[in-house]
């Protein structure tokens, strides 16, 4: 023990101490005895240091050359400034050794263990030079192996082995890279149970030694070691878990002496800057992995906008998702309101399947990964489809599957669509996957309604075309009679005022007739396409506006022989209607019914009254309309295609513009009821006054 | 063969107006005229009388004058009757499907005085006056 004159050396010494240093006072008398010693050197001694007081200094530290302790407390070899004594100290030792002259007799001695540095500042510039060492490349893999070539360069005589968790194997550890033959690259334990493990879990330092029972529950990794120490590669409280690549690094010593504290510090401190390093190599490996996928983004959107054919675009679509997140297949459905249409499916050998088929939305309940999506917006990651469900053609690709991932994609911020991407790997897809699968699928489903739109408009202009052609056939018949017949009389091939020319006459007034009705109709078909007729809207007698329409077509169908019948109420029921406009859509209603019917035409109109409306039906015996015809005989220019018919003239412009014109008057025009060779029923819905919703109930 | 045979011309039109007024132009003209009122009725006719000269319309019912065209121009015994067509179709894929076909004139009906049709006659018939 030190005397009280003393305490300021003790003070000292306590001072020293708290720096983890190995202190001792070395004092000489008869012998060179040990005055001091802190409680780290007393474990390098392996002494209690009250007990170790008093005793010469070669017992307490046999290892000590005494020739060195003799030289440390004479006159010239005991400096009074602190001297590095590295250089005297036994060859190979691992120590670092700083002496200073306290009084005559005295040598204060402050030893630290720190492999091959030798003070606090060159541990520090050999952990720097170490850390630009493993700064230098940018990915986690190519940094492994520097990482345990640095750590044995700062700690020697020391195992380092370097092990990683993957996303593939989260139970398992794998050395990554070693300093020691007996470790062997690509060795696979389990996480449980081991010393890397439980640094992993806890993301703090565990070290464990031989004497506390190293091998008990710690398989494999610790064989001939005497002790260890598992370094969690943590920048702060957590292991890179997020970033793939959580790792621990393990020191592991064979000889029979513990980790300095300067070690253990040494240790940790080396493991804070590798995790660092690791760190900011994952996230430029991000950077580059989100800048690449961002270029690869918008490069499909580029080709997708580029495209007007919505088949290209699912292809370019579907191919670039199965490149881009390596699955297996790809499959595209877009949906509305009402229904999900199963657009086409891409397999990894390059077949593209154009499927086309269409489900309620019904069928959603029996697929739970895609309704969840669709619920929650967000990508659901799941395992293998329900494939009962599903179309009998991809079952047996679909049960192959093992990952799957269902992505809703959104057009103006609505649900548009689904992508659904599997793998037959177990390999889970990620965030950065769907990430830039919807990127580009929502690219995709703008492109795809962007391209639908103008196929329609295409469609929509091709049928103006088609209008205008078909309109200047329609005007050009009457045309070709009127200018013939001028032409005749005037150049006189007809001589004036004989049977000739009076029936010319006749001939162009009948048609310059015609021609004005087909001019009315083309203007009020194009008006109805492009806004709205002048319509005057007044309550009236739909009965009396009946009974005119049946008498007036009585004349045609007299013609053929036939009749047209009314079944009426004695009672007016009012209707809201324009009068001229009714007038039009009834004697289409009656002329087609009288115009289409082979031999004597039976038509018959009826009023029906119902609760809110009143109904108009006219029921004709002749030949019903093919059923893949009856939404099609409402469009212009429409003439049922029918090998036999002859002799019916017109346009094809008379029930588009009459359901136009009741769809105008807040009625409707349908095609009720029909049958090849038996006939049909149009049903004219009309409104009726407000107030007056009971009275047509009541009439019937 | 007799001056009259040579000088027969069919009309197969289904406009009964239209076809009066062009049979009074060919009648006056010293034509013979035959009429038939639709395709099928055209083919028939033209197989039996084997006309000089037909003048076939294009929309008609049963059988499109195309159709009779493609017929006509099909049957070895028919194929080398001069056909005129006679429309108020303008658009370029009659005329041009027409011509492939064989048809040798295309008359559109509302640009062309009904008396221009006696010539039209005479140029592959001669006046028969």
């Amino acid at each position: 023990m030190l005397d009280g004159a003393d305490a300021s050396v003790e003070a000292i010494a306590r001072l020293l101490d708290s720096a983890a240093l190995s202190v001792a006072v070395f004092e000489r008398g008869p012998q060179v005895t040990v005055a001091y010693l802190n409680a780290a050197a007393a474990a390098q001694a392996a002494v209690a240091a009250e007990a170790a007081a008093g005793r010469p200094v070669n017992e307490v530290f046999p290892q000590l050359d005494p020739a060195l302790i003799e030289h440390l407390l004479s006159d010239t070899g005991a400096p009074a400034e602190p001297t590095n004594l590295r250089g005297m100290l036994p060859g190979g030792s691992a120590w670092s050794v700083d002496a200073i002259r306290l009084g005559r007799d005295r040598v204060l001695v402050l030893a630290e263990e720190l492999g091959d540095a030798v003070s606090s500042r060159q541990r520090l510039e050999a952990l720097l030079a170490s850390t630009n060492v493993i700064w230098r490349p940018i990915d986690f893999g190519s940094m492994a192996p520097l990482i345990v070539e640095q750590a044995g360069r700062l700690l020697s005589g020391v195992d380092v082995g370097l092990w990683t968790i993957s996303a593939d194997a989260p139970a398992e550890l794998r050395l990554t890279a070693s300093n020691s033959p007996s470790m062997k690259i690509g060795f696979q334990t389990p996480i449980a149970g081991t010393v890397a493990g439980e640094a992993a879990r806890s993301g703090s330092p565990v070290e464990v030694t031989a004497a506390e029972g190293l091998g008990a529950g710690k398989r494999g990794l610790l064989d001939g070691i005497h002790t260890a120490r598992a370094v969690p590669l943590t920048a702060g409280g957590r292991v890179l878990e997020d970033r793939g690549y959580p790792g621990v690094l393990v020191f592991a010593k064979r000889l029979a002496t513990p980790f300095t504290d300067a070690e253990r510090r040494l240790m940790d401190e080396f493991g804070k800057l590798v995790a660092l390093a690791a760190d900011r190599a994952e996230l430029l490996a991000d950077a580059r992995h989100s800048a690449r996928r961002l270029e690869l983004t918008l490069e499909v959107a580029m080709a997708l906008a580029g495209s007007l054919s919505p088949r290209e675009i699912i292809q370019v679509l579907l191919s670039r998702t199965l490149e881009t997140v390596e699955a297996d297949r790809a499959t595209l459905s877009s949906m509305d309101d009402h229904e999900l249409v199963i657009e086409a499916t891409h397999s990894r050998s390059g077949e593209v399947r154009w499927v086309g088929l269409r489900y309620g939305l019904e069928y959603l309940e029996h697929q739970p990964l895609i309704s969840q999506a669709l619920r929650t917006q967000q990508p659901v990651f799941g395992g293998a489809m329900s494939t009962p469900d599903a179309a009998p053609e991809f079952r047996a690709a679909l049960e192959q599957m093992t990952q799957t991932a269902t992505l809703p994609l959104f057009l103006s911020g609505r649900p548009a669509g689904l992508l659904i991407v599997s793998r037959t790997a177990d390999r889970q897809f990620t965030n950065a996957d769907t990430t830039t699968l919807q990127l580009m699928g929502n690219a995709a489903m703008l492109a795809l309604r962007n391209a639908r739109l103008f196929e329609e408009l295409k469609k929509a202009s091709a049928s103006k075309t088609e209008f205008l052609n078909l309109a200047a056939h329609e005007l050009r018949t009457p045309v070709t009679v009127i200018s013939g017949y001028a032409s005749l009389l005037r150049a006189g091939i007809i001589e004036r005022n004989s049977t000739e020319s009076d029936k010319a006459l006749g001939v162009i007034e009948q048609k310059a007739g015609e021609l004005k009705k087909l001019v009315d109709a083309l203007l009020l078909a194009a008006r109805l396409q492009t806004g709205s007729p002048v319509t005057k809207r007044r309550v009236l007698d739909i009965v009396e506006s009946v009974r005119l329409a049946a008498s007036r077509a009585k004349a045609f169908a007299g013609l053929k022989g036939g009749t047209v019948g009314s079944q009426l109420p004695d009672a007016p029921i009012l209707v809201v209607a324009d009068g001229d406009h009714l007038a039009r859509i009834l004697d289409n209603l009656l002329n087609n019914a009288v115009a289409y019917s082979d031999g004597p035409p039976q038509v018959e109109a009826r009023v029906v009254p119902a609760p809110g409306h009143v109904w108009v039906e006219v029921r004709d015996r002749g030949r019903g309309i093919p059923a893949s015809q009856s939404e099609f005989i409402f469009e212009q220019f429409a003439r049922v295609e029918d090998p036999n018919e002859s002799g019916t003239s017109g346009a094809g412009l008379g029930l588009y513009i009459a359901r136009g014109l009741a769809r105008n008057m807040g009625g409707e025009l349908e095609l009720f009821s029909t049958e090849l060779g038996k006939g049909s029923i149009f049903r004219l819905r009309l409104p009726v006054p407000a107030g007056n919703e009971s009275e047509g109930a009541e009439a019937l | 063969m007799s001056p009259a045979h040579d000088h027969t011309v069919l009309l197969v039109d289904d406009d009964q107006i239209v076809v009066d007024m062009y049979r009074f132009v060919l009648d006056r003209a010293g034509y013979r005229v035959v009429v038939a009122s639709d395709g099928l009725a055209g083919l028939e006719v033209a197989a039996s009388i084997r006309p000089s000269l037909i003048f076939l319309d294009i929309k008609m019912p049963k059988l499109d004058g195309i159709e009779v065209l493609r017929r006509l121009k099909a049957d070895p015994t028919m194929r080398s009757i001069p056909v005129v067509m006679l429309s108020n179709y303008d658009e370029p894929a009659f005329l041009s499907q027409s011509k492939i076909l064989g048809a040798s004139d295309y008359v559109i009906k509302a640009a062309t005085d009904p008396a221009e049709l006696s010539d039209v006659a005479a140029r592959y018939l001669g006046s028969p006056i």
